[in-house]
């Protein structure tokens, strides 16, 4: 069963901001996957990084998952503000998060896919919570050991990321990616 | 001024047995409300005029972020799309937004922590507990509230605490487990409180009037205490006038008085402070006002309600200030020490402590807890968790465990 990723709107624009959207879809290889509230933040957030565009007009991540059920949008509501903090006034904000958090965890397709995010407070509790997390300098690691990026090159990407003012987690050198 | 009002604010989480006709009539009726055209209002909800069609005929179901988004823009909650059980406490601040932008914005920011009680809920499954007090509902109001006080007062005391202490808002919270915030709100509303399946909250206007501060919190306990309103209760005015007329208000009021200035207790304290003649002294009064940290106004329709001192008494006392009180019973400190208190946001500490507490389980992120407390969740992550840049997970299951470092706030003992 292939392990799907499920990359949040922050991995892409760290990879738009440094032109390099090709790369993450070279590296996951047809795995990628999105739901609709993240498909949305890409398509505002593309305003500012006009590379995003490509990710919906290439089709890699799939179409955005929807979730129609009433007692799922029920608990992805409650999940959005309780876990994450959304406010009842804000039916948007942390949206994605929720969403791909729900599909991860009670979606038997998905069962076992990566949630790949830079958020701190995320990647903490999908910890806690025995789901899959990963980060952008995980997307490079894969792309190094799958021979899609060298090792210095991907490094010097997480190191261009950080100076397009993206907040990422980057090791202290190339070796280890 | 001075008047109150109630708005039905239940939450409810069933679902509709036919939720999936009840949607899409709920988003039809605020269509119609919008005075758009239903193009229109899809396109400015961001979504796909043909899908918007398809969702209201019924032929293909609204989605998690298409109720968001009508949301959003309809100013409603996705509660309210999904369960439509009464007002949302997001909607009843909006029915009473012409009562003025500060009983709105208080009944925003207690809708905002009632909610936060009742998410709690559902993520630990934990009940709140409160107090729940026994009184004959029958009779006399001033009756029933003198009952309601002498019950009430035996739970503060039975804890060790008392309701003289000048930070009422702990007393509630740790006595009765009603959540109370001090927050700042523009003139025009003293307090409110809320009440619910979920969510018992008493929210109270920061201010650099001590007295009147504590004279809420304690009539909005005596509201929550006698189960008034089973919902939102505003106080614009709790010593108003028009509130003397209104029977839930005159037992709250009569509460209020009670608890804050006990009788049994009273009336020790007017026996030592009463000179050889008989005589309650200015100063002596004076040391009563600091004493029980209530108005002088408060404190000589009390003496003179238990038959302490006589109605001309009283109407020689009622005209002191507080500040002279302070003055006349050498306690400015005192009265500064209220000021400070009062004049401070404070809020609600066991929210606050239940939120950190999920956090802690991993049941959470930091954001809620952040969201009670008015801080920015990166300052608190590092007050929490000094010794990391941030709280990593380890993605790779050979990595092992890194011993945390010892807060550098702690004195560490290492011979």
């Amino acid at each position: 069963m292939t392990i799907h990723w499920f990359p949040d709107n922050t991995v892409l624009c760290n990879f738009a901001s440094i032109g390099q959207i090709d790369l993450l879809e070279q590296i996951l290889n047809g795995r990628g996957r999105w739901v609709e509230a993240i498909a949305q933040e890409v398509r505002r957030s593309s305003v500012y990084l006009p590379d995003l565009a490509k990710v919906e007009a290439g089709g890699w991540l799939g179409e955005p998952i929807e979730i129609d059920e009433i007692s799922e949008i029920d608990t992805i509501e409650r999940v959005r503000r309780s876990v994450f903090g959304g406010l009842e006034g804000q039916p948007t904000k942390h949206l994605g998060e929720a969403q791909t958090c729900h599909v991860v965890r009670s979606w038997p397709q998905f069962s076992g896919s990566f949630w790949v995010t830079d958020d701190g407070e995320a990647l903490r509790y999908a910890r806690y919570q025995g789901l899959h997390a990963r980060e952008t300098v995980d997307l490079i690691s894969e792309g190094v050991a799958f021979g899609v990026v060298s090792r210095q090159i991907g490094f010097g990407h997480l190191k261009a990321m950080l100076t397009a003012g993206r907040h990422l987690r980057v090791p202290i050198n190339a070796s280890h990616l | 001024m001075g008047d109150t009002v109630a708005i039905f604010a239940r939450r409810g989480y069933c679902l509709d047995m036919d939720s999936n006709v009840a949607v899409p009539t709920r988003v039809r009726q605020l269509i119609g409300e919008s005075g758009l055209a239903q193009g229109e209002f899809a396109i400015k909800a961001g979504l796909d005029t043909s899908k918007m069609s398809k969702s209201l005929s019924g032929t293909r179901r609204f989605t998690s972020l298409d109720l968001a988004n009508i949301a959003e823009v309809a100013g409603v909650t996705v509660d309210w799309l999904l369960h439509g059980d009464g007002l949302s406490p997001a909607m009843a601040a909006r029915a009473d937004v012409d009562r003025g932008a500060a009983v709105s914005a208080a009944i925003g920011r207690a809708s905002a922590f009632a909610q936060t009680r009742a998410d709690l809920k559902f993520l630990t499954g934990k009940n709140s507990s409160w107090v729940d007090l026994e009184f004959p509902r029958t009779g006399r109001w001033l009756d029933q509230a003198a009952e309601l006080v002498a019950k009430a007062v035996r739970q503060v005391e039975a804890r060790g605490l008392s309701p003289t202490d000048l930070t009422l808002a702990n007393v509630i919270e740790v006595v009765f487990g009603i959540d109370v915030a001090i927050i700042d709100i523009e003139p025009g509303c003293d307090g409110l409180a809320w009440r619910d399946a979920d969510a018992r909250l008493i929210v109270a206007a920061t201010s650099a009037t001590p007295t009147r501060q504590r004279f809420t919190l304690a009539h909005e306990l005596g509201h929550l205490l006698a189960g008034d309103d089973q919902a939102l209760h505003v106080d614009q005015q709790v010593m108003g006038p028009g509130q003397r007329g209104v029977e839930s208000e005159v037992r709250a009021n009569a509460f209020a008085a009670g608890f804050l200035m006990p009788e049994e207790r009273l009336r020790a304290a007017c026996d030592r402070e009463t000179g050889p003649e008989g005589k309650l002294s200015e100063i002596a009064f004076s040391r009563l006002v600091m004493e029980f940290a209530v108005s002088p106004s408060a404190m000589a329709f009390r003496l003179w309600n238990i038959g302490l001192i006589s109605q001309s008494e009283r109407s020689e006392l009622v005209t002191l200030r507080t500040k002279e009180c302070a003055s006349r019973a050498d306690q400015a400190e005192g009265l500064a020490a209220w000021i400070e208190v009062s004049r401070r946001f404070r809020p609600p500490m066991a929210l606050a402590r239940d939120c950190l507490t999920a956090y802690f389980a991993g049941l959470s992120t930091l954001r809620p807890a952040a969201n009670v407390l008015g801080a920015d969740v990166e300052q608190l992550r590092q007050l929490l968790e000094p010794s990391e840049q941030a709280p990593m997970p380890q993605p790779r299951e050979e990595r092992m465990p890194v011993q945390a470092a010892p807060d550098e706030s702690e004195l560490v003992f290492a011979p």
